[in-house]
């Protein structure tokens, strides 16, 4: 699919798995999604990831390092399957995947990093928007 | 069984689902609730989402889904699925416990009451 969706294209992919994923796996889907790619990595920010309950509960200290705890164990849990989706996605092999949650403004960011540059892979292309 | 207690789990029963809907965005497949004596137990069914259900394949995983499933029904809304339930029953919650299951991705909570409410 890297060989025929233009970088922006690619980007908005990846923020369609990320928000397939939430839904699909986490049981709740993101207010919002960006991705960037960045040489060889793509970087996804998730905006309103917090049910309301889980924003009610972040108010508490305690409450809030279980919110962060469990939203980076569920993403450990699937990150097998996660690496698999972007992989197929950007024909990359993802070789490391970092991730946090800020339970303050209910963003979690995910950073894919590949082992190779995927910007690179769109710069020759014609029409490229960036 | 008497027509009120009947009444009084339905009612636990309904204030739990719109729970689970309005703050966690998840609509359980049933939930049932027996009150017994001071004991008020609640079951929900096929309401954990794949990567919990995952998650709780290891004791680890299975007591962090229970812990924040505990601390959802003690403090994730206001007024809390704990407080519904004590002014449901007027009587104050002593405690609350989950069990989860990875098999079923249900819920069974049980909410350990005290004495009458001084509200």
């Amino acid at each position: 699919m890297a060989q025929t969706l233009t970088k922006g294209q690619m980007e908005a992919e990846i923020s369609k798995l990320l928000i397939r994923f939430e839904k699909e796996h986490i049981g709740r889907g993101p207010e919002g999604a960006r991705s960037y790619i960045v040489a060889d990595m793509a970087v996804v920010r998730l905006r309103g990831v917090l049910t309301p309950a889980e924003r009610h509960l972040a108010r508490d200290p305690n409450g809030s390092a279980l919110i962060r705890e469990m939203r980076l164990r569920l993403v450990e849990g699937s990150k097998a399957l996660l690496e698999a989706w972007v992989q197929d996605l950007t024909g990359c092999r993802v070789l490391n995947l970092l991730t946090d949650v800020s339970t303050r403004t209910g963003e979690h960011i995910l950073v894919f990093v590949f082992d190779q540059n995927l910007e690179d892979s769109f710069k020759d292309r014609k029409g490229e928007s960036g | 069984m008497s027509e009120d207690e009947i009444d009084l789990q339905a009612a636990i029963a309904e204030l739990v689902e719109r729970f689970e809907m309005q703050e966690m965005g998840i609509r359980p497949t049933s939930v049932n609730v027996m009150v017994r004596g001071d004991v008020v137990i609640v079951h929900l069914k096929e309401v954990l989402p794949a990567a919990e259900k995952h998650l709780a394949l290891t004791e680890r995983g299975q007591d962090l889904v229970s812990r924040f499933a505990t601390m959802l029904f003690r403090g994730g809304a206001q007024p809390s699925v704990e407080q519904l339930i004590a002014r449901a029953m007027d009587k104050r919650v002593l405690d609350v416990q989950t069990a989860i299951s990875p098999l079923t991705g249900s819920i069974v909570a049980m909410f350990e009451l005290g004495e009458k409410s001084s509200e």
